[in-house]
C-alpha cells in the first residue's frame, strides 16, 4: 500500500524541475514571433507606352462631325493595343470606329460578349452611344504579320458627332472600366505592356435656342442649360448641396530628401464624379513626385495639369512653375457607387529639397456631380491637420511596448502565486472562481453580438416588414434586377439543403476514417488514415474553394458538356491572362468562368465542397470521442469472445455515441457557418425557391452568403449598405443564428439522453 | 499455453478450424471456405466488383453510365443464384441476400422510371439519372460485397470483421481520391511559381515618379500568418480552457448556461463575427488616426505626416477569432477533462489534494493531448479564416506586428484573385502559389502538433494508453 510520502504536501508550493523553463522558453517564442517586422524596399520598372487623344481638345458646334485620333506611343515595337473609350453620350456620340493604318492588316475587335455588343461595329456603336462606354476596341497584328515600329503609330481613328443641346463639355478617357478590359499593348513577343493615358476634351458650343437633347441614356441626365463648359468654377446651383476642398496640411515641415504626404481632401454633400484643384507650393522648397488617389477613389482616374498633358508631365510642369494644376480625379457621371461625404480624394507624394517649413495653398477647385454638373463650393476651409516631421515608414514599437506590458502583468501575477504571497487558504477556491471568470467571457461576448445582431435587425420590422421577410422571392444589387424584394425564404431552403446535403455525405465517410483510425484498423489503409486525417484537418477552407475548378474539370464537365451549349468550351483556357477572370466583379455569380458550362453553379457542387471542409474537422473530434471510451468495456468485450465488429457495434459506438452527436453538432455548425466559402463557387443571391423543391443541380445559396452580399463591401470602408438592405443582412445573419440554436439544442438533448442511458 | 501447476490448460478449439489449424485464410479454415454452398457465393462478389468499377467510372463520366443498368441486374442475378442454391443445399433461407436483390431490382426500376420530382430543370434527359446511378451502383455493390464476404468467411469471429472492410474501404477510398484531385491540383498548378524570392520579398506599392512600381513577393502574408496564429491562441486559450474547466469541474445551471453560449459561438458563422469587427473599426474610424484607441484597434502606420490608419490591427483581428475559435478549445477541453478516469480523481481527493493541485498537477496534464488537438484545429481556422480576413486585411506593407495592418496568406489567396485593383493586377498568376504556401504551412504546423499530441499523451496518460 503506498503511503504519503514525507515532504511537503501536495497542495503547498515546492519546487518542480524544468517546468518554468518550458515556461520561459514559451514566452521566448512569442516575444519573438511578436517582433517579427516586415518590409525591404525596392523598386521596379515602368514601361513608358502612352495612348493619347489627338487632338486633345477640340471645340465643336451642336450637329458637327469631326474625328479624332487615338495615338499609341511605345518605346518599344508593339504587335497591339486595346482600350475603352468613356464619354457623356449626352453630348457627342460615336458614328464610327475605324483602325490606324498601321493596323490595316491586323485584326480589330471591340465589343464584349457579356452585352451583346460583340459582333458588328454597329451594334458596338449603339451600345456605346447609350452607355458612354466604347468597351473593348482592340487592333491586333497576328504573329508573322510584323510589328508597329516604336514612337508615335495611330492607332484608332474615331468619328464624333456632337449632339444639339445645350452646350457642354465632355472628357474623353481612356481607362479600363468594371467588367471589361484594360487599357494595355502587347510587344513584339505578345507581352502586356503598362500604359499610360491621357484624356481628351471636346466643348460643344451652346447653339442658339436649341432644345436639349432627348435622348437620355441609362443613368446620365442632361444638365441644365445653359451651363458654361464644366470644369469652370461653379457659377449655377445644383441639387446637390456645397461642397469643401481642402488641403492638409497647409505647412508641411521638410527635410531635405525626405518623402512626405500632402492630402486633397473633400467634404461634399452627396455623390460626386469628378474633383480637381490647383495646388500652390514653394518650388524651391519641396518637389512633387507622384499623385494617388484617395481610398474611395481608387477605381478613378487621376487628372492633372492642362488639357493634353498626363500627370507625368503635369508633374513636371509643376516643378518648373510651383503650381499644379487641376490635380484631382475623374470618375463617368451617372455611374452608380459614385463616393460622397468627407473624404481624402487625392494625395501628392512631395519630397524635401530643403529642412524647413513649407506652406501650400488650394484653389480653383471644380467639383461635378453626379450628372456631371458643377457644384457650388463655400469659401474653402484652411487646411486641418497635423503638421509632423516625416520619419518614414518601417518598425513600429508601440505593438512591443503593449505586449511586453500584457506579458510583465501575467509574469508578476504567476510570480505572486508561486511565491506565496497569498496564504494557501485563500488559494483553495480559486479553480472556481478562476475558471467562472474566464467561463464568462463566451457568454457576455455571445450576448453583446446577439444584442448587436438584433439590433441592427430591427429597422427590417419597418422598412421591408416581416411579412415581406416571409416571401419566397429575393432579389437585390447582385442579382441584376434590384426590385426591391426580401424574401429570405430561398435562402433558408438553400442553407438546409447546402448543410444536409454536405452533412449527409461527411457523416458515413467521418465515420469510417475515423473507426478505422483507432478500433477497426484495416492493415495498411488503417495505417495511412490516421496521420493522412490528421494532416488534413489543417488546411484552410479556402484553397478547396479555389480548388473548386478542377471538381468542375474532373466531374462536372466530362459528364454535363457534351449536352450544353458550350460543348466546345475549353477548360484549359480557364484564367488564360487577358481572358479571364473579369478584373472586378467580386459578386456578380454570373460572371464567373465556370458558369459557362452552364451548370455548374449547383448545391450539390457546393454541398460537396462543405463536405470535404467538414470531414477533416469532425473526424479527430469522433475519433476522440471513441478513443476516450474506458479501455475496460472495450476489453472487456473482447475477453468474452466478441470480434471487433460485435464490439464495435454493441458496445463501443453505444459509449462513445455523447461524443459523437457532439461532434456532428459542432460539424453541422461548422458547415452552416462555412456556407460562406461554398458562395464562391454557387453564388451569392438567392433568387426564388428552385422548382422542383429538391433540384440540386440549380443554385441555390445560402443566409450567410446573402449577409455577406448585402453587409460586407471589399472596398472601402466609405461604402456602406442602405439602411434597408443592412438590416435585411442583419436579420439573415439572425435567422442563421436561430437555425443553429434550435440545431444546438436538438443535439444537446440527444446528447443528455444518450449520456444518462449509457452512464445510469 | 501457458502451465500452471504443471498442468497445460487445454486448448478450447475455435469453429470448425480443428480440422487443419495451419490452411487458414484470413482466420477461417479453408475447408469451411471450400464448402460448395459458401464458395457459390463467390459469385456475388465478383459481381461486386464489377458494379464498383462501373459505378466508378460512372461517377466521372457517362459512357459508364449506359452499363448501369445491366450491371445492376447481374448483381441482382448473383445474389438471387446464390440465395437459391444455399436453399437447396442447406434448407437456409438467406434473407439479406433476397432483400438485396430486391434493392437491386428497385434501382432498375429508379432508373428506368425517373420520377418527376428527380428531373427537375431538364438540361438533357439524361442528367439527373447519371448523377444518381454511380452511386447507387457503389452502394449496393458495397453492401453485396459485405454481405458475400460474410457467407464466404463468417463461420469465425474473425471472418465476419472482414465483410466490413468493404463498407468502410467505400467512402475512405472516395474520400481519398477526391483530396487527391484537389490537393494535387493545388500542388500541380502553384509549384511553377514557387521561388524564394517570392518567398522572402514583401509586397510593396511604392509611388514612383511616373505611377506605381511594386514588388511582389509573400514575406509579410507568411509573418503575419504566424502572427496572427499566435496571438489569436494565446488570446483563446484562457478562456476557452477556463470555460472547459467550469464545464466539467463545476456541473450546474451556470455550467449549462455557459456551455450553450460557448457552442452558439461557433454557430455565428464566422462572417458575423467578421461584421462584428466590421462595425468596431468602423466606430473606430471616427477617432483621431493618431490616439492610441485608433491605433489600437485599426492599426496604423507611421508617415511623413503623422499617424496614418490601416483598415484593421491585428489585435483586432485575433480578437474576433479567438471569439470564433473559443468554443472549439472549451469543447475539446471539456471531453478530455470528463475521460478521467474515476479511479484517478478519487485517488487524488483521497490523497489530500486541494483543487487547485488536482487541476494543475493531474487533470489538466490528462486533458494535455485534447487542449493540443484544439489548439491544432484553432490555429488551422486562425490560419484560415477568411471573413473576418476579408473585411480587415491589406497588404501589409506597413510591417507586420501586433499594432499594424493585419495581413496573412489567407488573404493573399484571396486578393489574388478578388481583391483590390492593385494587389490584384500585380498579383493574378500567383493566386495558385499562394494557395500552395497556406497549404504547406498549416500542413507543416499540423504535423508538428500531431508529434507533439502523441508525446503529450505518453508523458501524461501513461504508456498504456497512448495511440
Amino acid at each position: 500500500m503506498p503511503s504519503v510520502p514525507f515532504g511537503p504536501r501536495p497542495g503547498t508550493r515546492h519546487r518542480q524541475r524544468p517546468r518554468r523553463g518550458r515556461l520561459v522558453g514559451l514566452w521566448v517564442l512569442v516575444l519573438s514571433v511578436a517582433a517579427l517586422l516586415g518590409s525591404p524596399g525596392g523598386a521596379a520598372a515602368d514601361s513608358g507606352a502612352t495612348l493619347r487623344i489627338d487632338p486633345p481638345s477640340v471645340k465643336v458646334d451642336g450637329g458637327e462631325t469631326f474625328t479624332l485620333n487615338i495615338v499609341q506611343s511605345a518605346p518599344v515595337s508593339t504587335t497591339g493595343a486595346q482600350t475603352n473609350v468613356v464619354f457623356n453620350p449626352v453630348f457627342v456620340h460615336v458614328v464610327d470606329v475605324k483602325p490606324g493604318p498601321a493596323y490595316s492588316a491586323g485584326v480589330f475587335v471591340f465589343g464584349s460578349a457579356d452585352d451583346g455588343s460583340s459582333g458588328s461595329v454597329e451594334a458596338a456603336i449603339a451600345k456605346a452611344n447609350e452607355t458612354g462606354i466604347l468597351a473593348n476596341v482592340a487592333a491586333f497584328l497576328l504573329p508573322g504579320s510584323g510589328s508597329v515600329p516604336p514612337g508615335d503609330a495611330v492607332f484608332l481613328t474615331l468619328t464624333l458627332q456632337a449632339q444639339h443641346g445645350g452646350g457642354g463639355s465632355t472628357a474623353l478617357v481612356l481607362r479600363g472600366a468594371p467588367g471589361l478590359n484594360n487599357v494595355a499593348m502587347l510587344d513584339a513577343n505578345g507581352a502586356e505592356l503598362a500604359v499610360n493615358t491621357t484624356q481628351g476634351m471636346v466643348v460643344v458650343a451652346a447653339s442658339a435656342g436649341g432644345a436639349s437633347q432627348s435622348a437620355t441614356p441609362a443613368g446620365v441626365a442632361s444638365p441644365t442649360p445653359g451651363a458654361g463648359g464644366g470644369g469652370a468654377t461653379g457659377a449655377s446651383g445644383t441639387p446637390s448641396g456645397p461642397a469643401d476642398v481642402y488641403v492638409a496640411p497647409t505647412s508641411i515641415q521638410l527635410q531635405a530628401g525626405m518623402p512626405a504626404r500632402v492630402f486633397f481632401v473633400a467634404r461634399t454633400a452627396g455623390p460626386v464624379s469628378s474633383i480637381a484643384a490647383d495646388l500652390a507650393f514653394e518650388k524651391d522648397k519641396l518637389e512633387i513626385t507622384g499623385i494617388e488617389p484617395g481610398p474611395a477613389w481608387s477605381e478613378a482616374t487621376i487628372v492633372a495639369g492642362d488639357a493634353g498633358r498626363t500627370p507625368d508631365q503635369a508633374i513636371a510642369d509643376a516643378n518648373a512653375t510651383g503650381v499644379l494644376k487641376q490635380a484631382g480625379v475623374f470618375l463617368l457621371p451617372g455611374a452608380s457607387d459614385l463616393p460622397s461625404g468627407e473624404g481624402v480624394f487625392l494625395s501628392v507624394m512631395v519630397k524635401g529639397k530643403v529642412d524647413g517649413t513649407s506652406t501650400l495653398a488650394l484653389s480653383g477647385a471644380t467639383v461635378l456631380d453626379a450628372q456631371g454638373g458643377p457644384v457650388l463650393l463655400s469659401s474653402p476651409v484652411p487646411g486641418s491637420g497635423p503638421a509632423l516631421a516625416g520619419s518614414g515608414g518601417g518598425f513600429d514599437p508601440t505593438g512591443l511596448v503593449a505586449l511586453a506590458v500584457v506579458l510583465a502583468l501575467l509574469a508578476g501575477g504567476t510570480w505572486l502565486i508561486r511565491s506565496g504571497a497569498i496564504p494557501a487558504r485563500r488559494l483553495r477556491r480559486w479553480p472556481f472562481v478562476v475558471s467562472l471568470m474566464l467561463g464568462l467571457i463566451p457568454v457576455v461576448l455571445f450576448v453583446a453580438i446577439v444584442v448587436m445582431l438584433v439590433v441592427n435587425s430591427l429597422p427590417v420590422l419597418n422598412d421591408p416588414g416581416l411579412p415581406a421577410l416571409l416571401g419566397d422571392h429575393y432579389s437585390s444589387k447582385y442579382s441584376g434586377q434590384n426590385l426591391g424584394q426580401f424574401g429570405l425564404l430561398p435562402a433558408l431552403w438553400g442553407t438546409v439543403l447546402i448543410t444536409v446535403i454536405a452533412i449527409g455525405v461527411a457523416l458515413p465517410v467521418s465515420l469510417a476514417l475515423a473507426i478505422v483510425a483507432t478500433d477497426f484498423p484495416m492493415g495498411p489503409l488503417g495505417r495511412v488514415v490516421r496521420p493522412v486525417v490528421g494532416l488534413l484537418s489543417g488546411i484552410p477552407p479556402i484553397v478547396y474553394a479555389v480548388s473548386v475548378l478542377v471538381f468542375i474539370t474532373a466531374f462536372m464537365i466530362p459528364k454535363f458538356a457534351a449536352n450544353s451549349t458550350y460543348a466546345a468550351f475549353d477548360p484549359a483556357t480557364i484564367g488564360a491572362k487577358g481572358t479571364w477572370p473579369p478584373p472586378d466583379v467580386p459578386f456578380n455569380a454570373g460572371s464567373f468562368p465556370w458558369d459557362l458550362t452552364g451548370l455548374s453553379n449547383s448545391t450539390l457542387l457546393g454541398g460537396m465542397l462543405i463536405a470535404l471542409l467538414v470531414i477533416p474537422f469532425m473526424t479527430p473530434l469522433i475519433a476522440d470521442a471513441m478513443r476516450d471510451v474506458s479501455s475496460s468495456a472495450r476489453e472487456a468485450s473482447l475477453a468474452l469472445g466478441a470480434n471487433r465488429s460485435y464490439t464495435l457495434r454493441k458496445v463501443i459506438l453505444p459509449l462513445a455515441m455523447p461524443g459523437i452527436v457532439g461532434a456532428v453538432a459542432l460539424g453541422t455548425l461548422k458547415a452552416l457557418g462555412d456556407t460562406l466559402i461554398v458562395a464562391f463557387a454557387v453564388g451569392w443571391s438567392a433568387d426564388s425557391i428552385p422548382q422542383p423543391l429538391l433540384d440540386v443541380l440549380e443554385r441555390t445559396p445560402s443566409l450567410a452568403a446573402q449577409s455577406a452580399g448585402l453587409i460586407g463591401t471589399f472596398e472601402t470602408l466609405n461604402d456602406s449598405c442602405k439602411p434597408a438592405e443592412c438590416a435585411v443582412g442583419y436579420s439573415s445573419a439572425l435567422l442563421l443564428l436561430l437555425v443553429a440554436g434550435v440545431v444546438v439544442l436538438f443535439l444537446t438533448y440527444v446528447q443528455a439522453r444518450g449520456r444518462r442511458r449509457v452512464l445510469a | 499455453m501457458t502451465a500452471i501447476n504443471g498442468t497445460s490448460v487445454p486448448r478450447i478449439p475455435p469453429d470448425e478450424s480443428a480440422a487443419d489449424p495451419q490452411r487458414l485464410l484470413f482466420g477461417v479454415s479453408l475447408e469451411a471456405v471450400r464448402r460448395p454452398e459458401r464458395l457459390v457465393f463467390a459469385l456475388p462478389l465478383a459481381g461486386a466488383a464489377v458494379g464498383a468499377a462501373v459505378g466508378g467510372a460512372a461517377l466521372f463520366s457517362n459512357a459508364a453510365d449506359a452499363f448501369a443498368v445491366p450491371v445492376l441486374g447481374l448483381l441482382g442475378m448473383s445474389l438471387l443464384v446464390a440465395a437459391a442454391y444455399l436453399r437447396t443445399r442447406n434448407d437456409t433461407l438467406d434473407r439479406a441476400a433476397l432483400i438485396l436483390a430486391g434493392l437491386c431490382l428497385a434501382a432498375i426500376a429508379l432508373l428506368l422510371v425517373l420520377p418527376e420530382w428527380m428531373y427537375g430543370g431538364n438540361v438533357n434527359g439524361i442528367v439527373h439519372r447519371s448523377v444518381v446511378s454511380g452511386p447507387l451502383l457503389l452502394v449496393l455493390s458495397t453492401a453485396t460485397a459485405a454481405h458475400a464476404i460474410r457467407m464466404l468467411l463468417g463461420a469465425s469471429p474473425s471472418g465476419q470483421d472482414l465483410a466490413l472492410y468493404p463498407v468502410f474501404a467505400l467512402p475512405i477510398v472516395l474520400a481519398l481520391i477526391a483530396y487527391g484531385i484537389v490537393l494535387g491540383r493545388v500542388i500541380v498548378s502553384g509549384v511553377g511559381s514557387l521561388s524564394l524570392d517570392l518567398l522572402t520579398t514583401a509586397w510593396r506599392q511604392d509611388q514612383g515618379v511616373t505611377g506605381f512600381t511594386y514588388q511582389l513577393g509573400f514575406f509579410n502574408n507568411i509573418m503575419g500568418t504566424f502572427l496572427l496564429i499566435a496571438m489569436t491562441l494565446l488570446l483563446a486559450i484562457f478562456p476557452g480552457v477556463g470555460a472547459g474547466v467550469f464545464m466539467s469541474e463545476y456541473p450546474g445551471r451556470v455550467a449549462r448556461v455557459i456551455n450553450f453560449c460557448t457552442t452558439m459561438l461557433r454557430a455565428i458563422s464566422m462572417f458575423i463575427i467578421g461584421a462584428a469587427a466590421l462595425g468596431l473599426v468602423h466606430a473606430a474610424g471616427s477617432l483621431d488616426p493618431g490616439s492610441f484607441l485608433s491605433q489600437l484597434i485599426r492599426g496604423s502606420y507611421a508617415d511623413a505626416t503623422g499617424i496614418r490608419p490601416e483598415k484593421g490591427s491585428f489585435l483586432t483581428a485575433s480578437l474576433f477569432l479567438a471569439l470564433l475559435v473559443m468554443p472549439v478549445i472549451a469543447r475539446l477541453t471539456e471531453e478530455g477533462l470528463r475521460s478521467v478516469p474515476r479511479e484517478i480523481r478519487e485517488g487524488t481527493v483521497a490523497l489530500g489534494a486541494t483543487d487547485g493541485y488536482g487541476l494543475r498537477r493531474i487533470l489538466l496534464p490528462w486533458a494535455a493531448p485534447n487542449i493540443l488537438t484544439a489548439l491544432l484545429i484553432a490555429g488551422a481556422e486562425a490560419a484560415g479564416s477568411l471573413a473576418i480576413l476579408m473585411f480587415l486585411a491589406g497588404p501589409g506593407q506597413n510591417g507586420v506586428g501586433p499594432l499594424n495592418g493585419v495581413t496573412s496568406l489567407d488573404y493573399a489567396v484571396f486578393a489574388t484573385r478578388y481583391g483590390p485593383r492593385t494587389y490584384f493586377d500585380t498579383m493574378r498568376q500567383y493566386q495558385s502559389t499562394a494557395a500552395l504556401l497556406l497549404l504547406l504551412l498549416t500542413l507543416g504546423l499540423t504535423a508538428l502538433a500531431m508529434v507533439l499530441q502523441r508525446r503529450f499523451a505518453k508523458r501524461y496518460r501513461g504508456s498504456m494508453i497512448a495511440n
